[in-house]
């Protein structure tokens, strides 16, 4: 009874780590999360609205993708607003759900250009061009909350090398604290269940073991009494007080309950074995 | 229950069990769109770095237009009336070499920035800079961004009037407030001060400003002594005005006004004035015996009936809070020769 309730902590103990283990690896939340739009003609700048980039916290990053030489501007959303007025462009205004950017096409119709973008008086800061133009979330951060430079969220622009028509794809990512507790307590109760049922099975066993020593030492013992005995019989000229010792020595086999003994030991009969041993150092 | 149903029972019960325990997890949505907080007060767009780059790119192009006798460098840094008075100083000199001297002109070397926290537009900036020749009084150069896609341009620069102490103003930090023309609360509305200074400049401050709004300045001084000294010049020997009276009258260019507040609730004010003086002959005629500028240009060294020149002239007033007690003050002006004529 013992055996079966050691072996069943064990398992269960072992199950519940390998939920843990499940429960911080395959089950465990994202580390972070992210949103992506990708934009095929955004019209002269892509609008990247003041706090957007908070929808997932003050952490993380921006990214701009193009095949053309992308520059990144940052402007209060004002002086933003302003400077696209009337001409196309795209904003994205906001995160609905992790994965998506919304986005709105402004002035969808316009044909107006705007030269050299990027040389505005403006502009606040302004990127070197790349085809993989980024902006760190924290960063952009402090520098809004700058106690020497005060200043509302901005608004980031996007434009393309030689104001060209911008497509690409903005992707926004942020690390996630989401967590999960309970692999915590799996790890815990299986860690706790499975050391029980160790130490019930070490028990069981070792007493087992102890029992069969036992025997063997009682075994012995008897091998050594009846091998005196014999010597005794044979050697001496004094005779048994005990009826049932003569009887016995005088039947023939003598050495008959020991090959029982010994038979019964080998066949593991513990229990039934008990009384014929009794009986023997009887 | 038979053993395929104890096992899809065992199936369903640990699917369950694993949508329980994923379920578990902390999932967030998306924060809702925050547009950021609200400032008590705006703060000025114009940083430093960017004051810095637009004086080096207007130094430079002065420099070149100047070296090259040329306005087409000017642009998009100096407009308006600046270059309309150095395309003219560009052609007195391609008359009178000697006319070099007035190529004065400020450099990119930022003393005291202002700058304006206005939203819309236009806006205004007034930099205090050295002057690009050592020891020379610094200018005051006046920026207006007319919209978002504009770049800021300078319509004119004034010399720092010596000896006259300036005002406080706020940091580039903090950025001050532009001031509308007509604005109330000063010693003077700014409209009304510049239109005040050029009647002052044109005839005279005891008899334009009897209740003594506006305080004396060097180039008020300067222009008053000049005039005087042509009209001893012109009637010399006979009584005074009978050969030729002397005159300049000033008015304000209306397009050019730029105006922020000061620390202590005034305002600076720059604006354009334009200056007609004529010499008007009486009797006789006025000759020179050499050539000088006036007569190179005119193409005659007689004058049977009158000599006109024409100038602009940038000014900078300081205008105090209307409780202040103090005096409309001239900080900086810088005038340009711009024509000559004459019969």
């Amino acid at each position: 009874m013992r055996k079966i309730l050691g072996g069943l902590l064990l398992v269960l103990g072992l199950i519940a780590l390998a939920l843990g283990w499940a429960g911080t690896t395959v089950w465990a939340p994202s580390t972070e999360h992210t949103a992506t739009v990708t934009l095929d003609d955004a019209g002269v700048a892509v609008l990247l609205e003041p706090g957007v980039m908070y929808a997932g916290g003050h952490e993380g990053e921006v990214r701009f993708t193009s095949s053309e030489e992308i520059t990144l501007i940052t402007a209060p959303a004002g002086d933003a607003a302003a400077y696209l007025d009337g001409v196309k462009h795209t904003a994205l205004t906001g995160v609905p759900e992790w994965g998506t950017i919304s986005t709105e096409v402004r002035n969808e119709d316009s044909e107006e250009k705007v030269a050299n973008i990027a040389s505005s008086d403006l502009w606040q800061k302004v990127s070197e061009p790349n085809t993989n133009a980024a902006i760190s979330i924290a960063e952009f951060s402090r520098e809004e909350s700058s106690p020497t430079s005060q200043q509302p969220y901005r608004a980031v622009i996007a434009v393309a090398d030689g104001d060209k028509p911008v497509s690409g794809t903005v992707s926004m990512s942020w690390p996630t604290d989401a967590r999960i507790v309970w692999p915590a307590y799996a790890y815990a109760a299986g860690a706790v269940l499975a050391i029980i049922g160790l130490v019930i099975l070490l028990l069981v066993w070792t007493s087992s073991r102890s029992l069969k020593e036992e025997m063997h030492e009682a075994i012995e013992d008897d091998d050594a009494e009846l091998e005196s005995e014999t010597s005794e019989t044979s050697g001496s000229a004094e005779p048994h007080e005990d009826a049932e010792h003569q009887a016995s020595d005088e039947s023939a086999p003598a050495a008959r309950p020991h090959g029982r003994r010994r038979a019964a030991v080998d066949g593991a009969e513990t229990t039934s074995m008990t009384k014929p041993i009794e009986e023997t150092e009887r | 229950m038979s053993h395929l149903t104890r096992r899809g029972l065992l199936g369903l019960t640990a699917l369950t069990m694993t949508g329980l325990i994923a379920g578990c997890a902390e999932e967030t949505s998306p924060l809702p769109l925050d547009k950021g907080p609200q400032l008590a007060s705006p703060t000025p767009v114009l940083r430093e770095e960017t004051m810095t780059s637009i004086l080096e790119e207007f130094a430079a192009a002065l420099e070149q237009a100047d070296k090259e006798r040329s306005s087409k460098p000017l642009a998009p840094r100096i407009s308006g009336s600046a270059k309309d008075f150095r395309e003219a100083t560009y052609d007195i000199i391609s008359k009178v070499k000697e006319h070099e001297s007035a190529l004065q002109r400020p450099s990119a070397n930022l003393v005291v920035p202002i700058v304006s926290t206005a939203e819309g537009f236009p806006r205004y900036a007034l930099a205090l800079v050295k002057d690009s020749k050592k020891d020379g009084l610094p200018f005051f150069v006046g920026f207006e961004q007319k919209d978002a896609r504009s770049q800021y341009t300078s319509w004119g620069w004034a010399r720092q009037a010596a000896g006259i102490e300036m005002p406080s103003v706020a940091g580039i930090e903090t950025g001050t407030t532009q001031v509308t023309p007509e604005e109330e609360g000063f010693v003077l509305t700014p409209k009304d001060a510049l239109a005040k200074y050029a009647e002052i400049l044109s005839f005279g401050h005891d008899r334009m400003d009897p209740d003594d709004h506006v305080a004396e300045d060097p180039f008020q001084q300067s222009v008053h002594k000049e005039i005087q000294g042509e009209r001893k010049q012109m009637n010399e020997g006979v009584s005074y005005g009978e050969v030729a009276s002397v005159a300049e009258k000033y008015t304000v260019k209306e397009d050019d006004f730029l105006a922020m507040r000061t620390a202590e609730g005034g305002a600076v004010v720059m604006g354009t004035l334009l200056s007609t003086r004529r010499i008007t002959i009486k009797s006789g005629s006025i000759s020179y015996t050499d050539d000088n500028l006036f007569t190179t240009l005119a193409g005659t060294k007689e004058f049977k009936k009158e000599l006109v020149r024409e100038y602009g002239t940038t000014v900078l007033l300081h205008i105090p809070a209307k409780d202040s007690g103090a005096k409309v003050q001239p900080i900086g002006a810088f005038k340009v020769i711009t024509k000559v004529s004459g019969r």
